[in-house]
């Protein structure tokens, strides 16, 4: 009966506490500066100290980037970690990073990079050539069954494929100490895309790892909990401690690669603070109350969280639309399963393959509506696959579907459906049109979908809503088949945009042309000529050339109507007034340049 | 004391055989596997997730995927080693991984048990000393609200306090900075960041408690002792606490060890909403997301604490009281070393007949999985149907005998009332709600209740402008209101799917189709709230009644065979009970439900489903209750009488035990049903129970917490569902309480 009074007396302890509820400075190292070292232009000269707080709902799985992970290990690796070369969201081009330069070939084939010397990884190693030989060694590393002659990676990672290119590695070699060449076996534009997703590892500690084939377990949850030191990159932070499902810390590191006009080395906060919380509900509770230094802000919360923004100091960033797509698809397999039994029911096929039907559908659908209704009005109506905040690869002028049933009714006609006294569709045979739609359960997209159902229902077409969970989904989109139509989200949150990224996806013979997948050839001549156009731009360095047929492949998406796009939110991003060198870019991660993000008033009460 | 302690310890050999073995067979069932999610991304290549089948072992050397006895086997040689598996997730040994986070649940655990104690003794006790007055009415009315309120529910008004008033931090275990705080600071800190979760979870337990403490401690006020101890003289403090509170407290001990397995399932969904770092987050990630070895290592944890806690509970009644002993039959939990072994061989056995199964006819496993599955959701329903039938004609056989007597006291007279109306909302949905469950209304999204008014001859509704469309916010519009009309014609629909409907009990009478009446509001895409409680009424609400009435029946089948004849069934079935009993509900449930749900369930399976898991878990504790009465009924004269006429045993059963058990079975039936009520919404919550286009209050209140606006916009209409839920289960417990008194006045302190 003595814990009530032990509840009074912590409380008592905790009133006492409250001011000293900030960590120390951290001490900064004056190691001197590398060689190379990049001087950051046109940023204001800002002082060292304070923490950055963020909140993140997904937990770190492993601090060894090359293990499949989730999103949120990859965007606190990134912050430990760098690559070859940069993608800069304000200029949307890349820059240098750990290449201070580079040059092509003549052959457009060959890429030279110049590493910058006197870089040294977070324990005071030197970097050198041989750790980017290193990455891409233990990345591209397979071994061939004698028996079989087949071949097989040794690290089933994403990455070994990306560095095939027509099933043939990328070649890669050591000029010198700080001179590394690259080869790709034909053309292939996406290249430079690709040296931006690959973070160079140390080699002096992982060595070790790789040659006892135990690579992937290397650097753990544990390791980071155990000997946060022992996690070392390049990037601007290194990790200080890692308290799984509560926290994780990280602070400058002493040698990093980048300093101010005043010769500063950056970073200039002593700590970045991801707080991990289980649901977004949390993360924007956590900013709205001045809890954490930056945060997504979803369309219907913006509202109130506005109303907070004198009270806890900060500025709500409206940014353009967020790149991320959401459409259904209808299925448009018109094959057989082992057994002679069609995927899709005859007659729903010949409804699904008339591009009238599909695109009735597009007008029969009010997504302006529920963007009003539930989004409150802070978002508009996909029209393109590429969606506008890739700049110039996205097409502004392709066909627009705006909700006009009478016009979806007019197209049904002349398709020859007909309706019957209870207003319900009939196609030309007369049955009554019907069809499922597998949505994946807990998607965010449910009254969206909703209310395609019931905007459908108002033309007369019955439509079935499916959850499914997402595996059974995958399952039928990959194998069986056997369903009308589907729900799902695409794309990333990234504001580097190329198309190879989604090559399966273009061309018909790809796993993911999620409407008619693994195509012998092109089933129709639109696809034929996409799958021409996308080949086209991909063996064409010139970036004009290249966006010019991917808007024609635009065009042709949205005049044959495959997919029924959803709408696409306004992205808002939330970050505290008393950080200075704020630079937002219109989509990507609110804190791209954290390394120059700075607060005259580190300590707050 | 110490071959009391082995003896309980070896118990746990069969039983944690048993859990795994249930977890290995679930996971194997339910579709999906660790590397959904990686095939769900688009930029992962085929090749690599096939190779990282085969490296996991979910596929053999053909590409055949590994039969679960294989790799439950595996799994088995290996812990014989000390290797309890590595998570495919995070790619550490499992133990390691839940040691991170086991502590933090165990503290929480451990602070809410605390806490119950500390608010239900003493108000248990103040209660009874001063029984009947205005604190014993108040404190029982607490105790119902207390027990009323879902978790979940609570959680989130938690968060919103503490992010509202700053008074308490929004979720964690630390504050940032505590890394550097001298211990003390951190230690303040860390129960700083303790005190709501503990309040959110320890509070559900505090009612039950409280109530046994108050009626035991009446009862051992009248026993000879005491007033043995008041003739010597003793001061009634002295009286009071040193004797009767030392004897009326020995059953809230023995709760304690079951508090343990209660309190992994509520911190689940605790840690969940309010963002606390346990172990509960950990396993409801890796139940989803299929990392199978963290699970069986969790349920084996879990299944540890479970028994840990009932022996210490036991050793802590044996110490509070010295009547006890631990090797007598009093502690009788313990099983006898050979039986033990007969049960372990059992197992072993079990598994060796599948073995063989599947090794003599390779794809027999899932055909006739895929049968048993379909069968026993088409064999349930039917068996729902019987189950029903036999509840419901005892219940009408009591009710006649009862019903004015509940009618008489006015708590069973407010109850009944009370769920009265809301069954006859939901049996009559159709008709009285003004719209259909999914009519939608783009443009008035969020909108507030209608007013409504007298005027121009008739009732009126007001129209209204959207004054901010940025918030959702809406203005009156001067001057401008519908006629409200009692039976208005509507369109065709048709009440019980057979009887057609061309009216409806009242709505607005206007051109105008985006005019509406809105009696509690509209939600994000302008459906009617009080149309889909009244809908979604028809789900919570019979959930309830259906799923109490198959685990009655079966508990009862089980149970009173079990009471009944004794021996070796009477052993098996309760091994299996105390088995069912020993893993969390909620992790059951949720295993359960990944490994029965199928994809393209229709509504009506996805309910028919719901039923049949909550009464799988459901049925162990009544069979555990009605055992113990069938036994002392079989020993009564008349069953002696039956028996020696010549009577069957099931017609005895049916003829003369029944009857005697009957009002008991309602009165526990009226105080589970709010158990069912409560976890069809926890399910729906999750977002793993019902789902769009089909609507019930879990679902409804799980879509007004997709983001904090509800509260923080007002939209106080959006939240009515979860007080439905509240006033429905309030009633049910009230109206089972009454119940209780009428039939059996004894029974109060059960």
């Amino acid at each position: 009966m003595k814990a009530p009074f032990r509840i009074v007396s912590a409380l008592g302890l905790l009133l006492a506490l409250a001011g000293c509820a900030e960590p120390p400075a951290v001490k900064r190292e004056q190691a001197p500066l590398p060689k190379d070292v990049e001087i950051v232009q046109g940023i204001e000269i800002g002082q060292y100290g304070g923490m950055f707080i963020l909140s993140e709902t997904t937990q770190p799985t492993t601090f060894n980037y090359y293990v499949p992970s989730n999103m949120g290990t990859v965007s606190i690796l990134g912050q430990m970690f760098n690559t070859l070369v940069d993608f800069n969201p304000i200029k949307m081009e890349i820059v240098p990073a750990l290449a201070k330069s580079w040059e092509v070939g003549e052959d457009q084939q060959t890429y030279t990079f110049h590493l910058r010397e006197g870089i040294r990884w977070a324990d005071g190693e030197p970097f050198s050539a041989d750790d980017v030989v290193f990455t891409f060694g233990v990345v591209l590393a397979d071994e061939t069954d004698p028996e079989t002659g087949e071949t097989t990676p040794l690290y089933p990672t994403r990455y070994y494929s990306e560095l095939h290119i027509d099933g043939k590695k990328i070649e890669f070699e050591k000029l010198d100490d700080f001179t590394v060449r690259f080869r790709t076996p034909t053309v292939y534009a996406p290249f430079m895309y690709d040296m931006m997703s690959v973070p160079i590892l140390p080699k002096h500690k992982l060595q070790p790892y790789h040659e006892k084939r135990d690579f992937m377990r290397a650097w753990t949850t544990q390791t980071a909990i155990d000997t946060p030191s022992e996690i070392v990159g390049t990037g601007p932070f290194v990790l200080e401690s890692y308290r799984p499902g509560e926290r994780l810390i990280l602070t400058p590191n002493p040698h990093y690669w980048k300093a101010d006009e005043s010769g500063q080395r950056l970073p200039y906060i002593d700590r970045l603070i991801y707080k991990f919380v289980t649901e977004s509900n949390t993360e924007v509770v956590y900013f709205a109350t001045g809890q954490t230094s930056a945060s997504a802000v979803g369309p219907s919360d913006v509202a109130w969280v506005k109303d907070n923004e004198e009270t806890y100091d900060f500025t709500l960033y409206e940014r353009g639309l967020s790149p991320y797509v959401t459409m259904i698809w209808l299925n448009l397999n018109p094959g057989k399963s082992d057994e002679g039994k069609p995927y899709l029911a005859p007659h729903k096929l010949r409804w699904f393959s008339n591009k009238l039907f599909r695109q009735a559908l597009l007008y029969a659908f009010d997504r302006e509506a529920v963007i009003d209704a539930v989004f409150f009005g802070r978002g508009q109506p996909l029209d393109s696959f590429v969606s506008p905040p890739y700049g110039k690869w996205h097409n502004e002028n392709i066909k627009k579907y705006r909700y006009a049933p009478e016009k979806a009714r007019a197209l049904l006609r002349q398709a020859e459906f007909t309706w019957d006294d209870d207003g319900r569709l009939l196609d030309p045979d007369g049955k009554r049109v019907e069809f499922d739609l597998m949505l994946p359960s807990g998607g965010s997209w449910e009254e969206m979908v909703v209310t395609f159902k019931e905007n459908l229902d108002a033309i007369g077409i019955t439509v079935n809503l499916n959850p499914v969970d997402f595996t059974t989904m995958l399952r039928k989109i990959d194998y069986t088949f056997d369903y009308d139509a589907g729900v799902i989200g695409w794309g990333s949150n990234s504001a580097a945009y190329d198309p190879s990224g989604s090559k399966a996806f273009y061309l018909s013979e790809g796993i993911y042309h999620i409407w008619h997948p693994k195509q012998k050839k092109p089933a129709t001549e639109w696809e034929a000529r996409i799958d021409q156009l996308f080949n086209e731009q991909e063996q064409i360095l010139d970036l004009q050339e290249r966006q010019a047929r991917m808007h024609e492949v635009q065009n042709i998406l949205a005049e044959e109507a495959p997919m029924i796009l959803l709408a696409s939110t306004f992205s808002t991003v939330g970050m505290q007034n008393r950080w200075r060198n704020i630079m937002m870019p219109s989509a990507g991660s609110p804190i791209w340049n954290i390394e120059m993000l700075w607060t005259p008033e580190p300590v707050t009460d | 004391m110490l071959s009391f302690i082995l003896r309980r310890l070896l118990t746990l050999i069969p039983l944690l055989l048993a859990v795994t073995l249930l977890a290995s067979v679930l996971m194997y069932i339910s579709p999906g596997d660790i590397l959904t999610k990686m095939r769900a991304q688009p930029d992962i290549p085929k090749e690599t997730v096939t190779q990282l089948e085969q490296s996991l072992g979910l596929v053999d050397s053909e590409g055949e995927p590994t039969r679960w006895y294989v790799r439950y086997g595996h799994w088995l040689g290996n812990v014989l080693q000390g290797d309890f598996g590595e998570s495919i997730t995070y790619r550490i040994p499992v133990f390691q991984l839940i040691s991170q986070r086991a502590g933090a649940t165990f503290i929480l655990s451990l602070t809410s048990i605390l806490f119950a104690w500390c608010i239900a003794v003493p108000l248990g006790v103040l209660a009874a000393i001063y029984k009947d007055s205005i604190f014993d009415k108040i404190s029982a009315l607490l105790a119902y609200a207390a027990l009323s309120i879902p978790e979940f529910f609570l959680a989130i008004l938690a968060v919103y306090f503490a992010a509202v008033t700053g008074l308490f931090p929004v979720g964690g275990r630390s504050s940032i900075g505590s890394e550097f705080y001298p211990f003390a600071g951190q230690l303040a800190d860390y129960a700083y960041h303790l005190i709501l979760p503990t309040i959110v979870l320890g509070i559900g337990s505090i009612a039950g408690m409280m109530r046994i403490m108050r009626a035991n401690f009446i009862d051992y006020r009248e026993q000879g002792f005491v007033t043995t101890a008041r003739a010597k003289g003793l001061p009634e403090k002295v009286v009071m606490f040193k004797h009767v509170l030392r004897n009326a407290i020995n059953p809230l001990i023995s709760y304690l060890g079951f508090a343990f397995s209660s309190l992994l399932s509520g911190a689940l969904l605790v840690e969940n909403v309010m963002n606390y770092p346990g172990l509960g987050q950990l396993i409801y990630q890796a139940l989803l997301e299929e990392d199978e070895y963290v699970v069986m290592a969790a349920l084996m944890i879990s299944v540890v604490m479970l028994v840990i806690g009932n022996l210490l509970a036991d050793i802590a009644l044996a110490w509070s009281d010295p009547r006890i002993r631990l090797e007598g039959k009093g502690g009788g939990r313990g099983i006898p070393p050979l039986r033990l072994a007969l049960i372990c061989i059992l197992i072993v056995a079990m598994i060796g007949y599948e073995i063989v199964i599947e090794w003599a006819m390779p794809d027999i496993i899932p055909i006739l999985l895929a049968g048993l599955k379909w069968g026993a959701i088409y064999l349930g329903a039917l068996i729902a149907l019987g189950c029903l039938t036999m509840v419901g004609y005892i219940v009408f056989m009591l009710a006649r005998k009862l019903f004015w007597q509940i009618v008489r006291r006015p708590m069973g007279a407010a109850s009944l009332g009370t769920l009265a109306v809301l069954y006859f909302g939901a049996i009559f949905a159709n008709f009285l709600a003004p719209y259909p469950m999914n009519r939608q209304n783009l443009v008035q999204s969020f909108h507030p209740p209608t007013k409504i008014f007298f005027g121009e001859g008739g009732l009126r509704v007001q129209a209204y402008e959207l004054e901010d469309p940025a918030i959702r916010s809406y203005v009156p519009a001067e001057g401008k209101s519908y006629p409200l009309k009692f039976f208005v014609p509507s369109d065709k629909h048709k009440l019980w799917g057979f009887i057609p409907l061309e009216h409806r009990f009242f709505g607005v009478d206007s051109e105008d189709p985006t005019a509406r009446v809105y009696l509690l509001g509209s939600d994000s895409t302008g459906r009617d709230v009080f149309s889909r409680l009244l809908y979604g009424g028809q789900i919570s609400l019979s959930i309830g009644v259906i799923g109490i009435s198959i685990t009655l029946t079966l508990g009862f089948i089980v149970g009173g065979l079990a009471g009944y004849f004794g021996g070796a069934f009477d052993f098996l079935s309760m091994r299996v009970v105390e088995f069912l009993m020993s893993i969390p509900a909620l992790y059951l449930l949720l295993a359960l439900r990944s490994a029965l749900f199928q994809p393209g369930f229709t509504p009506t399976q996805v309910y028919l489903a719901i039923v049949i898991i909550l009464s799988i878990i459901g049925w162990a504790g009544a069979a555990r209750v009605i055992r113990g009465m069938s036994l002392s009924i079989s020993g009564r004269p008349f069953v002696t009488a039956a028996e020696s006429m010549g009577q069957r045993p099931l017609a005895i059963l049916g003829k003369h035990v029944l009857p005697n058990l009957a009002s008991y079975l309602l009165v526990a039936a009226t105080l589970a049903i709010p158990g069912y009520i409560l976890a069809e919404a926890a399910l729906s919550f999750l977002g793993l129970g019902i789902t769009e286009p089909s609507a019930s209050w879990g679902l409804m209140l799980q879509q007004s917490q997709k983001d904090m606006k509800v509260l923080f916009l007002d939209y106080w209409w959006l939240i009515t569902p979860g007080i439905a839920i509240f006033i429905t289960v309030i009633a049910f417990n009230v109206l089972g309480d009454v119940l209780r008194d009428i039939v059996d006045p004894k029974m109060k302190k059960q």
